[in-house]
């Protein structure tokens, strides 16, 4: 397969001026920018004015990856003609693996990657940090989860107090 | 970036993500800018809840929920208004209760979470089964979230001229 060697390089840059050479495939994982190539084939330089470059190397190596197993099982179900039901059950773990390593990442890294998964439209993406966010709130309390996120309380103690007497059960503590 | 500046749409996402009504109400309970991006009918389907009533004052009802998913229960005592009869709980649907008072004359639809009832006048003369359409007797959670659970309770209504006949309602 002499792929690589035809495949079109797009070059992606960050809002504080960094470069990301990546294959056109890689980039047409987001959403965003598929859309633009599809509107204009001939562009090569896509300026992110909203994604920093520390942000945007961790989209390209989300994309990379999930590409990269994309292509893998394509080309095991391409070599037997269907693809091995435990192969492929292997397969995505191994990727859940992947993208549960993927997202030991800070709270604040967290953000930004919401938003870039948002902002580039990578679903898979916003998915996975989503569900950690969600993860990281179950079963905790409101002052834990400010905690947790570095949030400041600014409801006044009577906001305070009317919600919880709304719902008092919602905040027994969990023993 | 600052969690709390995180704009309505995602922070909503994340809220539906959390699945869990009690986690859902804390989330709430966090800062004035997740509360106001997350309404309370953005509340995910939920997955049944055991209920059970515990006791009847005059003018409460005490209710025992243990959700399937954890292994925490809480109680919640709801003020009634109806009636001070006895009453049996006949079954739910969509967080509802619907209650049948001993006099059998009157039935009670309450929501124990958000305190709303209402009274339904209800000839019933003698039984009074709940019955499943499709496959929404199951307790999975995607069926619920399809919203195809529909629960229709059968029962029999003596008429003025003496005859008896079914009736159903449907939840």
């Amino acid at each position: 397969m002499a792929r690589s060697s035809t495949e079109n390089m797009i070059t992606l840059m960050s809002s504080d001026g960094e470069e990301f050479m990546v294959t056109e495939k890689v980039a047409r994982e987001c959403t965003t920018i598929r859309n633009m190539l599809e509107d204009d084939c001939v562009i090569t330089n896509i300026p992110l004015p909203n994604v920093t470059s520390d942000i945007l190397s961790m989209v390209i190596e989300y994309c990379m990856e999930h590409v990269a197993a994309a292509e893998k099982a394509a080309a095991e179900t391409a070599e037997k003609g269907s693809s091995s039901a435990p192969a492929a059950a292997k397969a995505n773990k191994d990727l859940e693996e992947w993208d549960k390593a993927f997202m030991n990442v800070d709270v604040y890294t967290l953000c930004d990657l919401i938003l870039a998964a948002n902002y580039l439209n990578v679903s898979g993406l916003l998915d996975l940090t989503i569900q950690t966010a969600a993860n990281l709130i179950k079963g905790k309390s409101p002052e834990q989860i400010r905690k947790t996120f570095h949030i400041q309380n600014d409801l006044s103690l009577e906001e305070e107090e009317k919600i919880r007497s709304q719902t008092p059960w919602a905040f027994e503590k969990s023993e | 970036m600052d969690w709390a500046e995180l704009n309505h749409d995602l922070l909503c996402q994340i809220a539906k993500k959390v699945r869990d009504i009690s986690d859902f109400i804390r989330f709430r309970a966090v800062c004035k800018q997740w509360r106001s991006a997350v309404h309370p009918s953005d509340l995910p389907p939920q997955i049944p809840y055991f209920i059970q009533c515990i006791r009847s004052s005059n003018s409460s009802i005490d209710f025992l929920f243990r959700p399937l998913s954890l292994d925490k229960t809480y109680n919640l005592t709801v003020q009634i208004s109806s009636s001070r009869d006895s009453f049996i709980l006949i079954g739910s649907f969509t967080g509802y209760l619907l209650l049948l008072f001993s006099r059998k004359t009157l039935g009670l639809i309450l929501n124990p979470l958000t305190g709303f009832q209402a009274t339904i006048p209800m000839e019933i003369k003698d039984w009074f089964v709940p019955f499943y359409f499709g496959p929404s007797c199951s307790h999975e959670p995607n069926l619920v979230e399809n919203g195809i659970d529909l629960v229709a309770y059968l029962y029999e209504s003596e008429e003025p001229n003496g005859s008896v006949v079914q009736k159903v309602i449907l939840w």
